[in-house]
């Protein structure tokens, strides 16, 4: 069954709903300030699938966390940016919003789903009740009917006998059906965005091409729900993005409609990834391609560009300043000092 | 869209007293300890009805009567009377009074402050965390005994210095237990998770950190009620805890230790065994209750 929203989005397909420029994110550490986020920009449509792709630290996971105020500050601090949300005809920044504000928002306006779906349902709470508290929360219903709601909420997340499985605990549902608890609670306040945070990394391979078409088609092709998707796998954000944003080092290098980002990509991190992809067709006697030198270290102040070390493309530019993020076509972004298809340095 | 395979059904569908009942029978370690237990509190609080004479009525006709069981002995003094002639048995329900005032009260006072101690400590951190830990390993680092000695000597000896005494001893014990449980459940993912669907505060404490708090606390308050009723022997046997007039198993011990091996055994005998059954059966019903109490668990014992 599909549950009516209860906050009719006012938003056409399309439409931009998220819109975050220069996002700025550091941690107080006592080595020093740990600069996490650097200016992340990217743009969410009502109803897409942005996948975020990047290796660890890249910052991908800070940049959503900080955007519904989940990170612990101190010691994370947001140092610059605006992140627009735009609800119908309101537009409110998440950076400034306030304490309840943000409550509202959390789960109401932006669903979250974690990486860890054996540590995110409370031991000692039903299953069922767990998903009724959120929905409570969001849609002010009585106890019977948030019940109701769970309830088919669990069908929906494909959960078989439902009813019967609303009064189990978290032990005993597989990791695979855990996680489809977790998005049936991001469902409950049928937010119009929902985030999800590594969602298949703890899961295995099979359960994981469930997860993503559970996503694909219950929460955004029946609801029209826009989704950001952050792995680092760039094989799972070809099964579910329309576009991607690649990060590094704390910043989007690349954001454009998945085919393109395939076809066409123009940054050298994200050529790198692509190459680096194992191919079934391999005969084993050629070695994985693989990104020379390490990651960033982000106590450096990130005045130039975060990939240079690795780039064989670097020069002299790339040490002296930052590259901004720029559109080469109507979508498709990158922030790179050097024209790969031209193959020469940007005028 | 296909699930996956079902877990099995572990019993879902009973809910509450019914599925307590269940499964105290699957385990009868837990079972004898449960209604040990409930036998020594309902011993405790009925004295005066189950007590066949009064404690402290001296008949010197009667003195050194021995149990039912050896030559000489009746049923009108079961466990047999002491040099005085007080009744054994009465003497022995009488000194449950003590051991269940000690263990429960002494219990809840040590969770009472625990709790409140860790809590603080561990949801606000920082300066006052470590404060409020050095005075918890002050407390620790004191030997009970010799507080015990100076507060006997100095404030008297009774019931209510003992038991404030083990409570505030013990609660260093339940405050580091509970700041671990906060430190630990603050960053679990369900708390995260719960903050992520825009929870409140209190409803993030009642619902996700109290709950989770409950079984750690509850076994640990078991064992140390036991611990506690041990230690009480032990200061009534060594004569610093209740004033002589109340009967107790350590003061009960005591009178009866003299005359171990020279014709009077049972004084001794039955307090020891009331002491050393009332022990056990704790440890067995803690243990049942740290298993029940984790639902993870639980699982695997059902």
């Amino acid at each position: 069954m599909i549950i009516p929203s209860a906050s009719p989005s006012s938003a056409r397909l399309g439409e931009i709903i998220l819109e975050v420029d220069g996002l700025e994110v550091s941690f107080d550490s006592p080595d020093g300030k740990v600069h996490a986020v650097n200016g992340v920009s990217f743009r969410l449509r009502a109803g897409e699938a942005l996948g975020v792709v990047g290796e660890s630290g890249s910052g991908k996971s800070v940049t959503m966390m900080s955007l519904v105020g989940l990170l612990p500050s101190p010691p994370a601090r947001i140092d610059g940016g605006t992140a627009q949300l735009t609800d119908g005809e309101s537009t409110i920044d998440l950076l400034k919003a306030g304490r309840n504000q943000m409550r509202r928002i959390r789960g109401g306006q932006i669903g979250f789903v974690f990486q860890d779906p054996l540590s995110a349902l409370n031991p000692t709470m039903r299953v069922g009740e767990q998903i009724a508290e959120s929905v409570r929360k969001h849609r002010h219903l009585p106890d019977d009917e948030a019940k109701a709601m769970a309830i088919s909420l669990l069908a929906d997340v494909g959960i078989a006998d439902p009813e019967r499985r609303y009064r189990s605990y978290p032990h005993e549902f597989s990791g695979g059906m855990r996680q489809r608890v977790m998005i049936a609670i991001a469902m409950a306040g049928d937010p119009p965005i929902v985030i999800f945070d590594e969602p298949t990394t703890a899961l295995d391979v099979t359960v994981q091409a469930q997860i993503v078409e559970l996503v694909k088609t219950r929460l955004q092709r029946e609801r029209g729900t826009a989704i950001v998707w952050i792995t680092h796998d760039l094989a799972v954000v070809a099964g579910i993005a329309d576009r991607v944003a690649v990060m590094y080092g704390g910043t989007v290098v690349e954001s454009a409609p998945i085919d393109e980002i395939y076809e066409n990509p123009q940054h050298p991190y994200t050529r790198g990834l692509l190459a680096a992809i194992p191919s079934a067709d391999s005969d084993g006697s050629t070695r994985l391609a693989s990104i020379e030198g390490s990651p960033p270290d982000l106590l450096v102040e990130p005045d130039f560009c975060p990939f240079q070390p690795r780039c064989s493309y670097a020069f002299d530019r790339c040490i002296e300043t930052r590259p901004a993020l720029i559109f080469v076509s109507d979508n498709h972004r990158v922030a790179c000092h050097y024209d790969l298809i031209a193959d020469r340095p940007r005028p | 869209m296909t699930a996956e395979p079902q877990t099995v059904d572990f019993g879902t569908r009973s809910r509450g007293v019914s599925r307590l009942f269940r499964l105290i029978l699957r385990d009868p370690a837990g079972l004898v300890g449960l209604i040990l237990v409930l036998g020594l509190v309902i011993t405790a609080v009925f004295a005066p009805q189950l007590a066949p004479h009064d404690p402290l009525a001296q008949s010197l006709t009667n003195a050194k009567a021995p149990p039912v069981f050896s030559d000489g002995g009746s049923w009108d003094y079961p466990l047999g009377t002491d040099r005085l002639g007080r009744d054994v048995l009465s003497r022995i329900i009488y000194g449950a009074r003590v051991s269940v005032t000690v263990g429960f009260f002494g219990a809840a006072i040590a969770v009472t402050i625990g709790l409140f101690i860790g809590l603080i400590a561990g949801f606000v951190g920082g300066k006052l965390d470590k404060a409020l830990m050095s005075l918890v390993d002050l407390v620790l680092s004191v030997p009970y005994l010799i507080v015990v000695i100076v507060v006997a000597s100095v404030l008297g000896r009774s019931l209510f210095n003992v038991v404030m005494l083990f409570g505030v001893t013990a609660s260093p014990l339940f405050a580091r237990t509970t700041r671990g449980e906060v430190l630990r459940l603050r960053e679990a993912g369900f708390v995260s998770a719960a903050r992520a669907t825009g929870a409140k505060l209190p409803s993030i404490l009642g619902r996700h950190i109290f709950p989770n708090l409950v079984g750690p606390l509850l076994t640990l308050a078991t064992f140390e009620m036991s611990a506690m009723i041990f230690y009480e022997a032990g200061l009534s046997f060594l004569g610093l805890s209740v004033p002589p007039n109340i009967p107790s198993w350590g003061n009960m011990l005591d009178s009866g230790r003299r005359s171990l091996f020279t014709g009077l055994p049972w004084l001794s005998i039955f307090p020891g065994l009331a002491i050393a059954l009332t022990g056990l059966s704790m440890n067995l019903l803690g243990d049942w209750m740290r298993d029940i109490l984790d639902p993870r668990i639980r699982r695997a014992r059902g």
